[in-house]
């Protein structure tokens, strides 16, 4: 035995090493600290389904965590095939996933997904490069029939094709047989300057054919010399059928900073909508007091929220489409301690307000405001737990919300 | 079976000179390195704080603390690393080459054992590997002692303490040789092994066939990459994302086990019928 | 008994073996002569499978060489194939972690014989002492087949005189052995039958008892024949 003492000391100094490495740590788990959601008034019922995204840091060293109400999730407790699966996978594209596990392969662009209780539809953009350069743009389209299971594919050049160098899905609709595809295409011209169009293109199931192609257009009063981009309001993870597309409009500015530097500014905003139906393209008129420079925008089907940070508190609008009416337009107060940038969200007709940055020093307060009533319907601020030693200089930054 | 561990103890033996010596650098340099920056880190903060009169507030702003991360950055703690890192992979190909040449052509003594030769192959193989793992052990024990050394040298106040895996984990090279879950240190070093299984066919066609053998190793060890990187290429050539990240992950560990298998059919073949002194 | 039939080997274009056929018997020493770079050596390298042939057969005892074989037939280089940092006690144990086969009573009966050091190393012994190291680590092992490719060339005259005294010592009798050398003096009175090539062709293979006693011819004066005639 004696004699392969360097096969065994080897193996053996191997063994203990490497094993006790990973026991360890799988047995340790991790001495990151725990965040909760504090009561101070209200209804914890309200922050029950609210999941908070973060970063926990402590020096250079940053790790994504997810607080609920009910644990924090870091990102290094995953397990391996956890993580191969994806840390911010969309929670419906993982039911959709579940559900049509074969019709869902290769399907990861929520944008391009549809879905109502008949059918199940993916639309996908293709570029057919050659040498860098697209060749000619289609839309990959693909439908599945809920009851039948009957898969249907079919391909339909996209116009003008020579004209694009990139196109983006955004949203795709269907109503009877129409499927209304949104895109973002991007050209460059002559000059080497870029600019985007915002196209909604009509297509007949029943012909496969492309039967319209309208541009989201641009407003008169735009003027040269502006930059503008254009967005959908739309939630993407919103796969099911809509009445309006609503877009956002930002002008841009390009301003000299005391730097001597130039940066855009946004100086207007609008918002257009576009009726699914009929194809009518509107601007909403907004009076004067409801600017959404600067202010987030969402879309709950006919119902427009827009919040915006003002000195005074959050000022909160809602307009209705269908009628189009302002129904409601108030400055929330906040509490007087509340200085600190915040993050706000309007979900489910709730505005949500979090502070952005947990720290020794700071603490991040939590609100849930109902928009049409602006009654206060839990308040609390987010507490640290088993924090150990070797963290007291951390800092926890909370970037996104979301509902479960 | 008892011969082919006879056998990788022996190889063993032929480079534990070189390993000892490769081990007593990293431990030396290592050692004297965290040594060495944590006193020059004191010294500057003396400097600043006693001399300069800078509060120390400002000090740890400007400068930062001083932590086993700033270390594992540096050249002393890098060095003997990427060193052992190229000693390692020369290595590779000279526990083949040693036998071919100088005037005592042991390879003679090698194929004329009365053991199967793919025990020679499969020797070889694991002794690299028993060599890679090794070093990685030792650096894991060396970690905790190092990082100990730190605390007796830079008062609290001055260091930020991280636990084995925060050091681990602060420094990307040494993450990649050492992952945080056991799953990813066996891919890591799967594919590792994989390489090396490819690269020792890849000499025996050299050492079979000469001059022609090159080309043909070649051929082979591309042909063995085109293999266990195909669903990637599919991927990024023509777009196919067919399967999810679970079923990716079964089919590269497929295609490895393939991989693998294919060298090491080969190389039996080879060794056996092929190969010449 | 060693068939080769028929054997074939080309490096490149060159045809070093072009359908060499002969046998070796056990108990008899069967001599390959031949000038350098006749494939002498290509021969013994093929019957251990060192290096492979582009046809022909070689059977031991009615077998193709497998790893058994090596119990029972071995190969005595030029050169000694041990490491050169071993000394002759790690050679010696080296060969009895491996090799059923080995004979340690004869390994140091051997050494006794040769009068060599066991704690010398390889690397720092003369070449007759290297030879015989070489021979000791074949010799010792408890083997049918003997192979040794010039076992005399290069070395000193008194090391020669020790090596072929152990041809006619119980060390080898009784088994087979192939001796290649491209110069017959020393051991003409120790070969039982010899095998004369040349260009990659066997052009005579004969016993040399036989030839003696019937045609009065020593192997010195058929070589002259074969080669000059």
């Amino acid at each position: 035995m004696i004699r392969y003492w360097k096969i065994i000391s080897i193996t053996l100094i191997i063994v203990l090493t490497i094993g006790t490495f990973y026991i360890r740590s799988a047995m340790a788990g991790n001495d990151y600290p725990e965040f909760v959601f504090d009561k101070q008034s209200g209804n914890e019922n309200e922050v029950v389904n609210l999941t908070l995204l973060g970063d926990f840091r402590v020096g250079v060293q940053g790790n994504p965590l997810e607080i609920s109400s009910e644990e924090t999730v870091y990102a290094n407790e995953l397990s391996f095939f956890e993580r191969l699966r994806g840390i911010y996978m969309s929670a419906e594209l993982e039911r959709l996933q579940n559900s049509y596990r074969n019709f869902m392969r290769g399907k990861d662009n929520i944008s391009g997904i549809f879905e109502d209780e008949k059918r199940l539809v993916y639309v996908d953009t293709n570029g057919n490069y050659v040498r860098d350069r697209p060749r000619e743009y289609t839309f990959d389209i693909e439908i599945l029939e809920k009851d039948s299971k009957d898969k249907l594919d079919f391909t339909v050049t996209i116009p003008e094709k020579n004209k694009y160098n990139y196109v983006y899905m955004e949203d795709v609709q269907v109503l009877d047989n129409v499927m209304k595809v949104t895109t973002v295409n991007h050209s460059v011209n002559g000059n080497g300057y870029g600019s985007e169009e915002i196209h909604v293109y009509s297509l007949d199931i029943a012909n496969q054919k492309l039967v319209n192609d309208e541009v989201i257009q641009l407003s008169p009063e735009q003027s040269s010399g502006q930059n503008s981009y254009m967005y959908l309001v739309q939630d993407e993870s919103d796969i099911g059928l809509t009445t309006y597309l609503v877009f956002k409009k930002e002008y841009m500015e390009e301003v000299e900073q005391a730097d001597g530097n130039y940066y855009n500014e946004s100086i207007g905003s609008e918002l257009i909508t576009y009726h699914l139906a009929s194809g009518e393209q509107r601007p909403i008129p907004l009076p004067e007091e409801i600017n959404t420079l600067n202010s987030s925008v969402y879309l709950d089907d006919s119902i427009i929220y827009i919040d915006k940070t003002t000195d005074q508190g959050i000022k909160v609008s809602m307009f209705n489409l269908e009628s189009q009416e302002i129904e409601t337009s108030k400055t929330i107060k906040l509490p007087a301690n509340l200085t600190e940038p915040l993050n706000t969200k309007i979900m489910d007709g709730k505005l949500y307000v979090v502070g952005y940055e947990v720290s020794k020093n700071t603490k991040a307060p939590l609100l849930v405001i109902d928009v049409e009533t602006g009654k206060t319907l839990f308040e609390g601020i987010i507490e640290t737990k088993n924090l150990e030693e070797n963290h007291l200089e951390y800092e926890m930054n909370i970037y996104d919300m979301d509902l479960k | 079976m008892r011969s082919y561990f006879k056998l990788v103890n022996f190889e063993l033996g032929r480079f534990m000179k070189i390993y000892l010596v490769l081990i007593g650098i990293t431990i030396i340099s290592q050692i004297a390195g965290v040594i060495v920056k944590s006193r020059g880190y004191l010294s500057e903060a003396n400097q600043a704080i006693i001399v300069n009169s800078m509060p120390k507030e400002q000090f740890l702003e400007q400068f930062g603390q001083m932590s086993m991360g700033t270390f594992t950055q540096s050249i002393w703690f890098m060095g003997p690393i990427a060193l052992c890192i190229a000693a390692l992979i020369f290595y590779c190909f000279f526990i083949w080459y040693r036998d071919w040449f100088g005037k005592n052509t042991f390879i003679y003594r090698l194929l004329m054992l009365p053991t199967a030769r793919l025990h020679v192959f499969l020797a070889k193989v694991t002794t690299i590997f028993l060599l890679v793992i090794g070093l990685v052990s030792i650096q894991l024990i060396l970690l905790p002692i190092e990082s100990m050394i730190l605390k007796f040298i830079v008062p609290i106040d001055l260091r930020a303490d991280l636990g084995i895996m925060e050091i681990i984990s602060n420094s990307r090279y040494l993450f990649v040789l050492v992952p945080d879950s056991f799953i990813q240190f066996i891919i890591n070093y799967g594919i590792g092994f994989m390489v090396v299984f490819i690269i020792f066919t890849a000499i025996l066609f050299e050492r079979s066939f000469r001059l022609k053998g090159i080309l043909l190793g070649i051929v082979y060890s591309v042909l063995s990459i085109i293999v266990f990187i195909f669903p990637l290429l599919l991927e990024i050539f023509f777009g196919v994302n067919y399967l999810y990240p679970t079923e990716l992950f079964v089919t590269e560990v497929i295609l490895a086990i393939i991989v693998i298998c294919a060298a090491i059919w080969t190389s039996n073949y080879l060794i056996n019928k092929k190969v010449t002194v | 008994m060693i068939e080769v039939k028929d054997l074939t080997k080309r490096f490149g274009r060159k045809k070093v073996l072009n359908g060499v056929s002969f046998t070796a018997e056990k108990g008899q020493i069967t001599c390959i002569i031949g000038i350098n770079g006749v494939g002498k050596t290509t021969i013994l390298n093929g019957i251990m499978n060192l290096t492979p042939m582009n046809s022909g057969l070689i059977l031991i005892d009615g077998k193709k060489v497998s790893k058994e074989s090596y119990e029972k037939i071995t190969f005595i280089p030029d050169a000694i194939t041990m490491l050169p940092q071993m000394t002759i006690r790690e050679a010696m144990q080296f060969m009895q972690d491996f090799y059923n086969s080995w004979n340690e009573e004869r390994a140091n009966e051997l050494l006794g014989f040769f009068k060599l050091k066991q704690e010398e190393r390889i690397s720092n012994l003369s070449k007759g002492n290297t030879a015989k190291v070489n021979l000791l680590l074949g010799l010792a092992l408890d083997v049918d087949y003997l192979l040794m490719d010039e076992p005399f060339s290069g070395i000193d005259i008194f090391s020669r005189e020790q090596i072929a005294d152990v041809f006619t010592s119980h060390l080898v009798e009784d088994r087979g052995v192939i001796i290649t050398t491209h110069e017959i003096n020393d051991i003409e009175h120790l070969i039982d039958k010899v095998v004369l090539l040349d260009n990659g062709v066997v052009l005579k293979e004969f016993n040399a008892e036989e030839m003696r006693a019937s045609e009065g011819k020593s192997v010195i004066d058929v070589m002259r024949e074969v080669y000059k005639g």
